[in-house]
């Protein structure tokens, strides 16, 4: 098992580069072209969730768990005091849990975090 | 950061009020408000269709989507007839996720759609 962690602004200009990376990890674990590109896009709305609701001037923290069959993905950013977790009425959370399956959000000591894993499919 | 994306209006010469947005790169939470903006600035009065081509696109999220269904929106308002064309397969993925590729493709409106979720 290997951790990744990448740190980069709260902002969404450096999305880009945090969807590059997942693609990047979800290569080596050997997903398929489909399935990288659901990571892609999921981490993307995780982060663009968290982005938003981020304190101002603050980091958005990336930590890739990469293992043999499957990549978790945690996000995380400093929020104030009353934090919201993403509404899971959104299109945003729709769209995130449809694409990544396992789906958790969580608030806790000042910070707001979306945690996604998504397991590379059994070869039939 | 510079982003590669590009938003060029395209006039038809021979009918002004038909106009063209080509959109090209990553539409993401950096590009969502600069591509409404352009949507909505397009819609002015006189415009009587507007045709949103997605060809070129590279990444297309949720957000992106709500930019989309707000400009058809605000074209519905201004009775100006509104689609999409050429989404990539990365853009029908998000449209397919979210139900709703028949509304902005041009596609039949089934009556489903009227039904509560």
């Amino acid at each position: 098992m290997d951790i990744v962690v990448l740190r980069v602004p709260a902002d969404g200009a450096y999305l880009s580069v945090l969807r590059t990376a997942t693609a990047g990890l979800a290569a080596r674990l050997q997903f398929t072209l489909d399935e990288i590109e659901d990571l892609r896009i999921a981490v993307d709305e995780a982060c663009a969730m968290l982005v938003a609701d981020a304190l101002p001037g603050t980091d958005l923290s990336c930590r890739f768990t990469v293992e043999e069959d499957a990549l978790t993905v945690a996000v995380s950013v400093p929020v104030d005091g009353a934090p919201r977790l993403p509404g899971t009425q959104t299109f945003a959370w729709k769209v995130l849990t449809a694409l990544a399956g396992e789906v958790h959000a969580e608030h806790e000591s000042g910070h707001a975090a979306i945690r996604l894993t998504k397991r590379r499919r059994e070869a039939h | 950061m510079v982003m590669a994306r590009t938003y060029e209006i395209v006039r038809n010469p021979t009918n002004d009020g038909v106009r063209g947005i080509h959109v090209a790169g990553d539409v993401d939470l950096s590009s969502h408000d600069e591509l409404l903006q352009t949507i909505l600035d397009t819609i002015e009065p006189g415009v009587t269709e507007l045709v949103i081509d997605l060809s070129d696109v590279t990444f297309f999220d949720s957000g992106a989507l709500g930019v989309l269904v707000a400009g058809h929106n605000a074209a519905r308002r201004a009775d100006c007839a509104y689609r999409i064309v050429n989404p990539p397969d990365l853009v029908r993925r998000v449209l397919r996720t979210t139900g709703i590729l028949d509304l902005l493709a041009g596609g039949p409106a089934p009556a489903a759609k009227r039904q509560p979720a």
